[in-house]
Protein backbone atom coordinates (compact mmCIF):
# COMPACT_ATOMS: atom_id res chain seq x y z
CA UNK A 1 0.00 0.00 0.00
CA UNK A 2 1.51 3.34 -1.00
CA UNK A 3 1.27 6.42 1.20
CA UNK A 4 0.56 9.97 0.19
CA UNK A 5 0.81 13.08 2.31
CA UNK A 6 -1.65 15.94 2.05
CA UNK A 7 -0.51 19.19 3.64
CA UNK A 8 -3.86 20.66 4.49
CA UNK A 9 -2.27 24.04 5.19
CA UNK A 10 -2.06 24.63 1.45
CA UNK A 11 -5.83 24.87 1.29
CA UNK A 12 -6.47 27.65 3.75
CA UNK A 13 -7.25 31.13 2.56
CA UNK A 14 -4.66 33.88 2.88
CA UNK A 15 -4.24 34.92 6.52
CA UNK A 16 -6.58 32.20 7.66
CA UNK A 17 -6.23 29.73 10.51
CA UNK A 18 -9.60 28.21 9.76
CA UNK A 19 -10.56 25.57 7.23
CA UNK A 20 -13.89 26.76 5.98
CA UNK A 21 -15.97 26.91 2.84
CA UNK A 22 -16.96 24.44 0.17
CA UNK A 23 -14.78 25.97 -2.60
CA UNK A 24 -11.56 25.38 -0.62
CA UNK A 25 -12.70 21.87 0.23
CA UNK A 26 -13.43 21.17 -3.41
CA UNK A 27 -10.05 22.51 -4.48
CA UNK A 28 -8.31 20.30 -1.92
CA UNK A 29 -10.20 17.25 -3.12
CA UNK A 30 -9.41 17.90 -6.79
CA UNK A 31 -5.75 18.70 -6.19
CA UNK A 32 -5.31 15.55 -4.13
CA UNK A 33 -7.24 13.47 -6.69
CA UNK A 34 -9.21 11.73 -4.01
CA UNK A 35 -11.86 10.52 -6.47
CA UNK A 36 -9.15 8.46 -8.15
CA UNK A 37 -7.29 7.30 -5.06
CA UNK A 38 -10.40 6.32 -3.12
CA UNK A 39 -10.63 3.17 -5.21
CA UNK A 40 -6.89 2.46 -5.19
CA UNK A 41 -4.69 0.95 -2.57
CA UNK A 42 -3.39 4.23 -1.23
CA UNK A 43 -3.24 5.50 2.33
CA UNK A 44 -3.34 9.21 3.07
CA UNK A 45 -1.59 11.11 5.85
CA UNK A 46 -3.38 14.42 6.37
CA UNK A 47 -1.11 16.96 8.03
CA UNK A 48 -3.06 19.64 9.86
CA UNK A 49 -1.16 22.81 10.83
CA UNK A 50 -0.71 23.27 14.57
CA UNK A 51 -2.11 26.78 14.60
CA UNK A 52 -5.47 25.68 13.16
CA UNK A 53 -8.41 27.22 15.00
CA UNK A 54 -11.12 25.02 13.48
CA UNK A 55 -11.76 22.53 10.74
CA UNK A 56 -15.29 23.38 9.71
CA UNK A 57 -17.87 20.99 8.36
CA UNK A 58 -18.27 22.89 5.07
CA UNK A 59 -14.61 22.27 4.24
CA UNK A 60 -14.46 18.72 5.62
CA UNK A 61 -17.62 17.53 3.91
CA UNK A 62 -16.65 18.93 0.53
CA UNK A 63 -13.20 17.42 0.71
CA UNK A 64 -13.98 14.09 2.34
CA UNK A 65 -17.77 13.63 2.27
CA UNK A 66 -17.77 11.57 -0.92
CA UNK A 67 -14.95 9.40 0.38
CA UNK A 68 -16.79 8.73 3.64
CA UNK A 69 -19.92 7.65 1.82
CA UNK A 70 -18.02 5.53 -0.68
CA UNK A 71 -15.81 3.74 1.87
CA UNK A 72 -17.95 3.74 4.99
CA UNK A 73 -16.67 5.00 8.33
CA UNK A 74 -14.31 2.15 9.21
CA UNK A 75 -12.54 1.98 5.89
CA UNK A 76 -12.36 5.76 5.67
CA UNK A 77 -10.60 5.97 9.04
CA UNK A 78 -8.20 3.25 7.98
CA UNK A 79 -7.39 4.97 4.72
CA UNK A 80 -7.20 8.58 5.97
CA UNK A 81 -4.99 9.29 8.96
CA UNK A 82 -5.36 12.79 10.39
CA UNK A 83 -2.21 13.99 12.08
CA UNK A 84 -3.10 16.33 14.92
CA UNK A 85 -3.09 16.27 18.70
CA UNK A 86 -5.85 18.83 18.97
CA UNK A 87 -8.88 17.10 20.46
CA UNK A 88 -11.25 19.76 19.10
CA UNK A 89 -10.07 19.22 15.56
CA UNK A 90 -10.42 15.47 16.06
CA UNK A 91 -13.95 16.03 17.38
CA UNK A 92 -14.77 18.07 14.28
CA UNK A 93 -13.51 15.23 12.11
CA UNK A 94 -15.72 12.76 14.00
CA UNK A 95 -18.67 15.10 13.60
CA UNK A 96 -17.91 15.51 9.90
CA UNK A 97 -17.87 11.75 9.35
CA UNK A 98 -21.24 11.39 11.10
CA UNK A 99 -22.72 14.23 9.06
CA UNK A 100 -21.50 12.76 5.81
CA UNK A 101 -23.48 9.59 6.52
CA UNK A 102 -26.76 11.31 7.44
CA UNK A 103 -29.60 10.94 4.99
CA UNK A 104 -32.85 11.91 6.72
CA UNK A 105 -34.54 15.24 6.18
CA UNK A 106 -36.18 17.22 8.95
CA UNK A 107 -38.83 18.29 6.45
CA UNK A 108 -40.03 15.02 5.03
CA UNK B 1 8.23 47.37 -77.80
CA UNK B 2 10.94 47.12 -75.22
CA UNK B 3 10.43 50.77 -74.33
CA UNK B 4 6.71 50.13 -73.92
CA UNK B 5 7.36 47.29 -71.56
CA UNK B 6 9.93 49.34 -69.71
CA UNK B 7 7.48 52.20 -69.42
CA UNK B 8 4.75 49.84 -68.28
CA UNK B 9 7.00 48.35 -65.63
CA UNK B 10 8.12 51.78 -64.49
CA UNK B 11 4.52 52.91 -64.27
CA UNK B 12 3.58 49.78 -62.36
CA UNK B 13 6.41 50.24 -59.89
CA UNK B 14 5.51 53.88 -59.51
CA UNK B 15 1.88 52.98 -58.77
CA UNK B 16 2.93 50.23 -56.41
CA UNK B 17 5.16 52.69 -54.66
CA UNK B 18 2.29 55.11 -54.18
CA UNK B 19 0.00 52.34 -53.12
CA UNK B 20 2.40 50.94 -50.61
CA UNK B 21 2.98 54.44 -49.26
CA UNK B 22 -0.77 54.94 -49.07
CA UNK B 23 -1.17 51.57 -47.38
CA UNK B 24 1.61 52.41 -45.00
CA UNK B 25 0.08 55.73 -44.07
CA UNK B 26 -3.42 54.27 -43.90
CA UNK B 27 -2.27 51.39 -41.70
CA UNK B 28 -0.28 53.69 -39.50
CA UNK B 29 -3.34 55.82 -38.99
CA UNK B 30 -5.48 52.75 -38.43
CA UNK B 31 -3.02 51.33 -35.88
CA UNK B 32 -2.85 54.55 -33.92
CA UNK B 33 -6.63 54.85 -33.96
CA UNK B 34 -6.95 51.30 -32.74
CA UNK B 35 -4.43 51.97 -30.00
CA UNK B 36 -6.21 55.15 -29.02
CA UNK B 37 -9.54 53.38 -28.85
CA UNK B 38 -8.10 50.60 -26.73
CA UNK B 39 -6.59 53.13 -24.38
CA UNK B 40 -9.90 54.92 -24.08
CA UNK B 41 -11.70 51.72 -23.35
CA UNK B 42 -9.16 50.82 -20.69
CA UNK B 43 -9.45 54.24 -19.07
CA UNK B 44 -13.21 54.19 -19.19
CA UNK B 45 -13.30 50.72 -17.72
CA UNK B 46 -10.98 51.73 -14.90
CA UNK B 47 -13.06 54.81 -14.28
CA UNK B 48 -16.22 52.79 -14.38
CA UNK B 49 -14.90 50.24 -11.96
CA UNK B 50 -14.06 53.05 -9.57
CA UNK B 51 -17.24 54.94 -10.16
CA UNK B 52 -19.83 52.34 -10.77
CA UNK B 53 -20.47 50.38 -7.69
CA UNK B 54 -21.92 47.05 -8.67
CA UNK B 55 -23.56 47.05 -5.28
CA UNK B 56 -25.40 50.31 -5.92
CA UNK B 57 -26.49 49.02 -9.30
CA UNK B 58 -27.76 45.82 -7.73
CA UNK B 59 -29.65 47.61 -4.95
CA UNK B 60 -31.16 50.11 -7.40
CA UNK B 61 -32.67 47.26 -9.40
CA UNK B 62 -34.11 45.50 -6.38
CA UNK B 63 -37.35 45.93 -4.46
CA UNK B 64 -35.34 47.78 -1.85
CA UNK B 65 -35.30 50.85 -4.09
CA UNK B 66 -38.67 52.48 -3.49
CA UNK B 67 -40.01 55.95 -4.06
CA UNK B 68 -40.49 57.70 -0.75
CA UNK B 69 -42.33 60.79 0.35
CA UNK B 70 -39.74 63.38 1.11
CA UNK B 71 -39.20 66.99 2.02
CA UNK B 72 -36.64 68.53 -0.25
CA UNK B 73 -35.92 72.25 -0.09
CA UNK B 74 -33.24 73.85 -2.15
CA UNK B 75 -31.61 70.50 -2.85
CA UNK B 76 -31.47 69.62 0.86
CA UNK B 77 -33.22 66.54 2.19
CA UNK B 78 -33.92 65.71 5.81
CA UNK B 79 -33.99 62.18 7.25
CA UNK B 80 -35.04 61.43 10.79
CA UNK B 81 -33.36 58.34 12.21
CA UNK B 82 -35.97 56.45 14.26
CA UNK B 83 -35.84 55.91 17.99
CA UNK B 84 -34.82 52.29 17.54
CA UNK B 85 -32.54 51.89 14.54
CA UNK B 86 -31.79 48.19 14.60
CA UNK B 87 -32.53 45.09 12.56
CA UNK B 88 -32.74 43.05 15.75
CA UNK B 89 -35.37 45.12 17.52
CA UNK B 90 -37.15 47.21 14.87
CA UNK B 91 -36.55 45.74 11.40
CA UNK B 92 -39.45 47.27 9.46
CA UNK B 93 -38.94 50.86 10.46
CA UNK B 94 -35.18 50.45 10.05
CA UNK B 95 -35.68 49.18 6.50
CA UNK B 96 -38.05 52.01 5.68
CA UNK B 97 -35.47 54.55 6.83
CA UNK B 98 -32.72 52.88 4.83
CA UNK B 99 -34.92 52.90 1.73
CA UNK B 100 -35.44 56.61 2.21
CA UNK B 101 -31.68 57.14 2.55
CA UNK B 102 -31.09 55.22 -0.67
CA UNK B 103 -33.84 57.03 -2.57
CA UNK B 104 -32.66 60.48 -1.55
CA UNK B 105 -28.97 59.80 -2.09
CA UNK B 106 -29.71 58.75 -5.66
CA UNK B 107 -32.23 61.50 -6.40
CA UNK B 108 -30.90 64.04 -8.88
CA UNK B 109 -32.33 67.11 -7.22
CA UNK B 110 -30.70 66.33 -3.87
CA UNK B 111 -27.21 67.59 -3.13
CA UNK B 112 -27.31 67.56 0.66
CA UNK B 113 -28.58 64.96 3.13
CA UNK B 114 -29.19 65.75 6.78
CA UNK B 115 -29.35 62.73 9.08
CA UNK B 116 -30.94 63.57 12.39
CA UNK B 117 -29.98 61.10 15.14
CA UNK B 118 -31.22 63.29 17.97
CA UNK B 119 -34.26 61.14 18.72
CA UNK B 120 -32.42 57.85 18.41
CA UNK B 121 -32.26 55.86 21.65
CA UNK B 122 -31.11 52.49 20.35
CA UNK B 123 -28.68 52.14 17.49
CA UNK B 124 -27.08 48.90 16.40
CA UNK B 125 -24.16 48.50 14.08
CA UNK B 126 -26.27 46.40 11.69
CA UNK B 127 -28.40 49.40 10.71
CA UNK B 128 -25.52 51.83 10.85
CA UNK B 129 -23.34 49.88 8.43
CA UNK B 130 -26.03 49.64 5.75
CA UNK B 131 -26.46 53.41 6.01
CA UNK B 132 -22.75 53.92 5.58
CA UNK B 133 -22.44 51.56 2.63
CA UNK B 134 -25.27 53.33 0.80
CA UNK B 135 -23.96 56.82 1.51
CA UNK B 136 -20.32 56.10 0.71
CA UNK B 137 -21.30 54.42 -2.58
CA UNK B 138 -23.58 57.31 -3.52
CA UNK B 139 -20.95 59.92 -2.69
CA UNK B 140 -18.32 58.16 -4.78
CA UNK B 141 -20.68 57.89 -7.69
CA UNK B 142 -21.58 61.56 -7.55
CA UNK B 143 -17.94 62.57 -7.29
CA UNK B 144 -17.06 60.84 -10.51
CA UNK B 145 -20.01 62.40 -12.20
CA UNK B 146 -18.51 65.73 -11.20
CA UNK B 147 -21.22 66.37 -8.64
CA UNK B 148 -21.31 66.54 -4.87
CA UNK B 149 -23.35 64.88 -2.20
CA UNK B 150 -22.88 66.61 1.11
CA UNK B 151 -23.76 64.66 4.23
CA UNK B 152 -24.54 66.48 7.43
CA UNK B 153 -26.26 65.46 10.57
CA UNK B 154 -27.06 65.75 14.22
CA UNK B 155 -25.69 63.24 16.69
CA UNK B 156 -27.65 61.64 19.49
CA UNK B 157 -27.22 62.91 23.05
CA UNK B 158 -26.78 59.30 24.19
CA UNK B 159 -23.08 58.62 24.67
CA UNK B 160 -23.25 55.00 23.50
CA UNK B 161 -24.82 56.00 20.18
CA UNK B 162 -22.37 58.83 19.63
CA UNK B 163 -19.53 56.36 20.17
CA UNK B 164 -20.91 53.98 17.56
CA UNK B 165 -21.31 56.74 14.99
CA UNK B 166 -17.91 58.27 15.63
CA UNK B 167 -15.86 55.10 16.02
CA UNK B 168 -17.61 52.55 13.80
CA UNK B 169 -20.30 54.52 12.00
CA UNK B 170 -20.82 57.27 9.48
CA UNK B 171 -18.41 59.78 11.05
CA UNK B 172 -15.64 57.20 10.82
CA UNK B 173 -16.55 56.04 7.33
CA UNK B 174 -16.66 59.57 5.97
CA UNK B 175 -13.18 60.09 7.37
CA UNK B 176 -14.23 62.83 9.75
CA UNK B 177 -12.90 61.35 12.98
CA UNK B 178 -9.15 61.77 12.60
CA UNK B 179 -8.87 63.63 15.84
CA UNK B 180 -11.01 61.27 17.87
CA UNK B 181 -9.14 58.62 19.76
CA UNK B 182 -10.65 55.27 20.45
CA UNK B 183 -10.72 55.04 24.24
CA UNK B 184 -9.99 51.82 26.11
CA UNK B 185 -13.67 51.18 26.67
CA UNK B 186 -14.25 50.69 22.98
CA UNK B 187 -12.94 48.11 20.58
CA UNK B 188 -13.91 48.28 16.97
CA UNK B 189 -13.68 45.77 14.17
CA UNK B 190 -13.18 47.63 10.92
CA UNK B 191 -15.42 46.63 8.06
CA UNK B 192 -14.26 43.41 6.47
CA UNK B 193 -15.44 42.75 2.96
CA UNK B 194 -14.55 40.99 -0.25
CA UNK B 195 -15.35 44.03 -2.37
CA UNK B 196 -12.39 46.18 -3.50
CA UNK B 197 -14.73 49.14 -3.89
CA UNK B 198 -14.81 49.67 -0.14
CA UNK B 199 -11.11 49.20 0.43
CA UNK B 200 -10.83 52.59 2.14
CA UNK B 201 -13.50 51.74 4.69
CA UNK B 202 -11.76 48.73 6.11
CA UNK B 203 -9.97 45.66 4.91
CA UNK B 204 -10.52 43.45 1.94
CA UNK B 205 -10.31 39.76 2.76
CA UNK B 206 -11.50 37.52 0.02
CA UNK B 207 -11.89 34.26 1.92
CA UNK B 208 -14.26 33.19 4.67
CA UNK B 209 -11.52 31.59 6.77
CA UNK B 210 -9.38 34.74 6.75
CA UNK B 211 -12.32 36.91 7.75
CA UNK B 212 -13.36 34.54 10.52
CA UNK B 213 -9.77 34.51 11.85
CA UNK B 214 -9.80 38.32 12.06
CA UNK B 215 -13.14 38.31 13.88
CA UNK B 216 -11.87 35.84 16.45
CA UNK B 217 -8.78 37.96 17.09
CA UNK B 218 -11.15 40.87 17.65
CA UNK B 219 -13.32 38.88 20.04
CA UNK B 220 -10.22 37.95 22.05
CA UNK B 221 -9.36 41.64 22.50
CA UNK B 222 -12.90 42.30 23.73
CA UNK B 223 -12.74 39.38 26.16
CA UNK B 224 -9.42 40.63 27.52
CA UNK B 225 -11.17 43.78 28.75
CA UNK B 226 -13.06 41.55 31.21
CA UNK B 227 -9.85 39.95 32.36
CA UNK B 228 -10.43 36.73 30.46
CA UNK B 229 -8.66 34.95 27.66
CA UNK B 230 -10.17 32.78 25.02
CA UNK B 231 -9.15 29.18 25.53
CA UNK B 232 -8.82 26.60 22.83
CA UNK B 233 -12.39 25.36 23.15
CA UNK B 234 -13.80 28.86 22.77
CA UNK B 235 -11.63 29.50 19.74
CA UNK B 236 -12.88 26.35 18.08
CA UNK B 237 -16.48 27.26 18.94
CA UNK B 238 -16.21 30.70 17.37
CA UNK B 239 -14.22 29.45 14.40
CA UNK B 240 -16.99 27.02 13.50
CA UNK B 241 -19.75 29.53 14.08
CA UNK B 242 -18.37 32.50 12.22
CA UNK B 243 -16.49 30.61 9.52
CA UNK B 244 -19.64 28.76 8.52
CA UNK B 245 -21.80 31.86 8.39
CA UNK B 246 -19.42 33.71 6.12
CA UNK B 247 -18.94 30.62 3.97
CA UNK B 248 -22.74 30.48 3.64
CA UNK B 249 -22.85 34.13 2.59
CA UNK B 250 -20.27 33.41 -0.12
CA UNK B 251 -22.05 30.33 -1.27
CA UNK B 252 -25.67 31.33 -1.36
CA UNK B 253 -25.81 34.97 -2.34
CA UNK B 254 -26.13 34.28 -6.05
CA UNK B 255 -24.78 36.24 -8.99
CA UNK B 256 -24.15 39.46 -7.18
CA UNK B 257 -22.75 38.19 -3.92
CA UNK B 258 -20.71 40.41 -1.68
CA UNK B 259 -20.48 39.88 2.04
CA UNK B 260 -19.47 42.30 4.77
CA UNK B 261 -18.72 42.03 8.45
CA UNK B 262 -18.32 44.65 11.17
CA UNK B 263 -18.21 44.67 14.95
CA UNK B 264 -18.38 47.10 17.83
CA UNK B 265 -17.71 46.56 21.53
CA UNK B 266 -18.10 49.00 24.36
CA UNK B 267 -17.96 48.76 28.13
CA UNK B 268 -20.73 50.24 30.19
CA UNK B 269 -19.16 52.67 32.65
CA UNK B 270 -21.75 51.89 35.34
CA UNK B 271 -21.66 48.10 35.52
CA UNK B 272 -18.38 47.35 33.73
CA UNK B 273 -20.06 44.91 31.34
CA UNK B 274 -19.20 44.81 27.71
CA UNK B 275 -21.77 44.85 24.94
CA UNK B 276 -20.53 43.02 21.89
CA UNK B 277 -22.29 43.42 18.55
CA UNK B 278 -21.34 41.71 15.35
CA UNK B 279 -23.00 41.91 11.96
CA UNK B 280 -22.40 39.66 9.00
CA UNK B 281 -24.35 40.45 5.88
CA UNK B 282 -24.47 39.84 2.20
CA UNK B 283 -26.26 41.58 -0.63
CA UNK B 284 -27.57 39.28 -3.28
CA UNK B 285 -30.18 36.57 -3.44
CA UNK B 286 -32.29 36.18 -0.34
CA UNK B 287 -32.67 32.79 1.32
CA UNK B 288 -36.16 32.37 -0.12
CA UNK B 289 -35.18 33.51 -3.62
CA UNK B 290 -32.44 30.90 -3.68
CA UNK B 291 -34.93 28.15 -2.86
CA UNK B 292 -37.75 29.41 -5.05
CA UNK B 293 -36.00 30.46 -8.21
CA UNK B 294 -32.81 28.44 -8.39
CA UNK B 295 -32.65 24.87 -9.55
CA UNK B 296 -33.03 22.76 -6.43
CA UNK B 297 -33.68 19.06 -5.97
CA UNK B 298 -37.20 17.85 -6.66
CA UNK B 299 -37.35 16.22 -3.25
CA UNK B 300 -36.46 19.44 -1.46
CA UNK B 301 -39.00 21.44 -3.46
CA UNK B 302 -41.66 18.87 -2.72
CA UNK B 303 -40.82 18.81 1.00
CA UNK B 304 -40.87 22.61 1.26
CA UNK B 305 -44.18 22.89 -0.59
CA UNK B 306 -45.82 20.17 1.46
CA UNK B 307 -44.61 21.67 4.73
CA UNK B 308 -45.90 25.13 3.90
CA UNK B 309 -49.18 23.69 2.60
CA UNK B 310 -49.70 22.06 6.00
CA UNK B 311 -49.79 25.53 7.46
CA UNK B 312 -51.96 27.07 4.77
CA UNK B 313 -54.89 27.25 7.15
CA UNK B 314 -52.84 29.33 9.56
CA UNK B 315 -51.37 31.73 7.03
CA UNK B 316 -53.77 34.56 7.72
CA UNK B 317 -53.58 34.19 11.50
CA UNK B 318 -49.86 34.49 12.03
CA UNK B 319 -49.31 36.92 9.19
CA UNK B 320 -46.50 34.92 7.64
CA UNK B 321 -46.42 33.65 4.09
CA UNK B 322 -44.59 31.02 2.05
CA UNK B 323 -41.42 33.11 2.04
CA UNK B 324 -41.30 33.33 5.83
CA UNK B 325 -41.88 29.60 6.27
CA UNK B 326 -39.35 28.54 3.63
CA UNK B 327 -36.78 30.87 5.21
CA UNK B 328 -37.38 29.18 8.56
CA UNK B 329 -37.06 25.72 7.01
CA UNK B 330 -33.83 26.71 5.25
CA UNK B 331 -32.20 27.25 8.65
CA UNK B 332 -32.76 23.67 9.76
CA UNK B 333 -30.14 20.97 10.00
CA UNK B 334 -29.61 19.29 6.63
CA UNK B 335 -31.66 21.73 4.58
CA UNK B 336 -29.88 23.52 1.77
CA UNK B 337 -30.81 24.63 -1.73
CA UNK B 338 -27.54 23.08 -2.87
CA UNK B 339 -28.37 19.69 -1.46
CA UNK B 340 -28.68 17.09 -4.16
CA UNK B 341 -29.09 13.47 -3.21
CA UNK B 342 -26.51 12.25 -5.68
CA UNK B 343 -23.62 14.68 -5.50
CA UNK B 344 -24.13 16.79 -2.42
CA UNK B 345 -26.31 14.99 0.09
CA UNK B 346 -24.41 16.43 3.06
CA UNK B 347 -25.30 20.09 2.60
CA UNK B 348 -27.11 22.18 5.17
CA UNK B 349 -24.97 22.41 8.29
CA UNK B 350 -23.77 26.01 8.29
CA UNK B 351 -26.54 28.02 9.90
CA UNK B 352 -27.24 25.37 12.49
CA UNK B 353 -23.70 25.74 13.83
CA UNK B 354 -24.27 29.47 14.21
CA UNK B 355 -27.57 29.04 16.06
CA UNK B 356 -26.22 26.25 18.26
CA UNK B 357 -23.06 28.10 19.28
CA UNK B 358 -24.68 31.50 19.65
CA UNK B 359 -27.14 30.19 22.20
CA UNK B 360 -24.27 29.54 24.57
CA UNK B 361 -22.79 33.01 24.49
CA UNK B 362 -22.95 35.47 27.32
CA UNK B 363 -25.57 37.06 29.46
CA UNK B 364 -25.33 39.85 32.02
CA UNK B 365 -26.51 39.14 35.52
CA UNK B 366 -27.97 42.38 36.78
CA UNK B 367 -28.11 43.27 40.45
CA UNK B 368 -31.88 43.12 40.48
CA UNK B 369 -31.68 39.45 39.41
CA UNK B 370 -32.76 40.19 35.87
CA UNK B 371 -30.41 39.42 33.08
CA UNK B 372 -29.68 40.96 29.74
CA UNK B 373 -29.88 38.33 27.16
CA UNK B 374 -28.05 37.84 23.92
CA UNK B 375 -30.14 38.39 20.84
CA UNK B 376 -29.64 37.42 17.25
CA UNK B 377 -31.75 38.05 14.22
CA UNK B 378 -31.70 36.95 10.63
CA UNK B 379 -33.34 39.31 8.15
CA UNK B 380 -33.66 38.13 4.58
CA UNK B 381 -36.03 39.57 1.99
CA UNK B 382 -39.35 40.12 3.76
CA UNK B 383 -38.57 37.72 6.61
CA UNK B 384 -37.33 38.44 10.09
CA UNK B 385 -36.36 35.66 12.49
CA UNK B 386 -35.50 36.56 16.06
CA UNK B 387 -33.45 34.24 18.28
CA UNK B 388 -33.89 34.88 21.98
CA UNK B 389 -33.93 32.59 24.97
CA UNK B 390 -37.57 31.65 24.50
CA UNK B 391 -36.93 28.93 21.93
CA UNK B 392 -33.78 26.97 21.42
CA UNK B 393 -32.27 24.42 19.10
CA UNK B 394 -33.08 20.87 20.09
CA UNK B 395 -31.96 17.48 18.89
CA UNK B 396 -34.78 15.48 17.35
CA UNK B 397 -34.74 11.90 16.13
CA UNK B 398 -35.87 11.55 12.52
CA UNK B 399 -36.21 7.82 11.69
CA UNK B 400 -33.43 7.00 14.12
CA UNK B 401 -31.12 9.76 12.90
CA UNK B 402 -30.34 12.80 15.06
CA UNK B 403 -30.99 16.20 13.54
CA UNK B 404 -31.15 19.65 15.11
CA UNK B 405 -34.38 21.56 14.79
CA UNK B 406 -35.66 24.96 15.90
CA UNK B 407 -39.34 25.45 15.12
CA UNK B 408 -40.14 28.44 17.37
CA UNK B 409 -43.09 26.76 19.05
CA UNK B 410 -43.49 24.87 22.34
CA UNK B 411 -43.65 21.49 20.62
CA UNK B 412 -40.55 22.27 18.52
CA UNK B 413 -42.49 20.88 15.58
CA UNK B 414 -42.05 22.37 12.10
CA UNK B 415 -45.51 21.13 11.13
CA UNK B 416 -47.06 23.50 13.66
CA UNK B 417 -47.01 27.28 13.10
CA UNK B 418 -44.09 29.22 14.56
CA UNK B 419 -44.50 31.97 17.13
CA UNK B 420 -45.19 35.14 15.15
CA UNK B 421 -43.07 37.17 17.61
CA UNK B 422 -40.05 35.21 16.43
CA UNK B 423 -40.85 34.52 12.78
CA UNK B 424 -42.20 37.69 11.26
CA UNK B 425 -43.29 38.90 7.89
CA UNK B 426 -41.88 42.33 7.11
CA UNK B 427 -43.62 45.04 5.10
CA UNK B 428 -40.26 46.09 3.68
CA UNK B 429 -37.64 44.13 1.81
CA UNK B 430 -33.92 43.63 2.40
CA UNK B 431 -31.94 42.67 -0.75
CA UNK B 432 -29.85 39.96 0.83
CA UNK B 433 -29.37 38.46 4.27
CA UNK B 434 -28.22 40.21 7.39
CA UNK B 435 -27.29 38.38 10.58
CA UNK B 436 -27.12 40.68 13.58
CA UNK B 437 -25.79 39.52 16.93
CA UNK B 438 -25.78 41.25 20.27
CA UNK B 439 -24.15 39.61 23.21
CA UNK B 440 -22.61 40.53 26.53
CA UNK B 441 -19.26 39.92 28.11
CA UNK B 442 -19.81 40.13 31.81
CA UNK B 443 -17.01 39.11 34.17
CA UNK B 444 -19.45 37.96 36.83
CA UNK B 445 -21.43 35.79 34.45
CA UNK B 446 -18.30 34.32 32.91
CA UNK B 447 -16.88 33.50 36.33
CA UNK B 448 -20.12 31.82 37.36
CA UNK B 449 -20.13 29.77 34.17
CA UNK B 450 -16.56 28.66 34.72
CA UNK B 451 -17.50 27.48 38.14
CA UNK B 452 -20.49 25.62 36.73
CA UNK B 453 -20.96 22.86 34.18
CA UNK B 454 -17.72 22.17 32.28
CA UNK B 455 -19.53 21.44 29.07
CA UNK B 456 -21.02 24.91 28.95
CA UNK B 457 -17.79 26.84 29.23
CA UNK B 458 -17.30 29.29 26.49
CA UNK B 459 -14.14 30.72 27.96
Amino acid sequence: MSKKIIKLGNYRGKGSKIFSGRPDGERARKDSRLDKYDIEDVKFIIEIPEDTISLNSSFFLQMFGKSVRRLGETEFRAKYEFVTEDKFILASIDDGIKRALKTKSVLG
Amino acid sequence: MRNYRRRRLKRKRYLEGITSEVYRIRNKTKKSEVRKKAKNIKQTTCRKSLVKSQLLGFIKDSEFNKKCRTNIEGGKAYILIPEVFSFIENPDETLRTLQKILFLSLKKGVNELFLDHSRCKVLHICASIITDIILVSAKKQRKHQGKKLVIKGKLSSIQKIREILVVSGIINHLGLNDEVECNNNIKKLDLICGDNYFVRLGRVIKNSGGAATKIIEYFKKCLNTQGFELVREGENYLGEMIGEVIANCEDHSGEYGEWYSIGHYSIDEHNGCGEFTLTILNFGQTIYEGLKYDIISEKLKKDLTEMSNLQRGFLGLGDWNEENLWTLYALQDGVSRKKHEGDYPDRGSGTIKLIHNFQNIGYINNQDNTSEKPLMSITSGNTHILFNDEYSLKTEKIDGEERQVIAFNKENNLKIPPDSKNVKRLQNYFPGTIISMKSFLDREYLESRMGGNDEQKNN
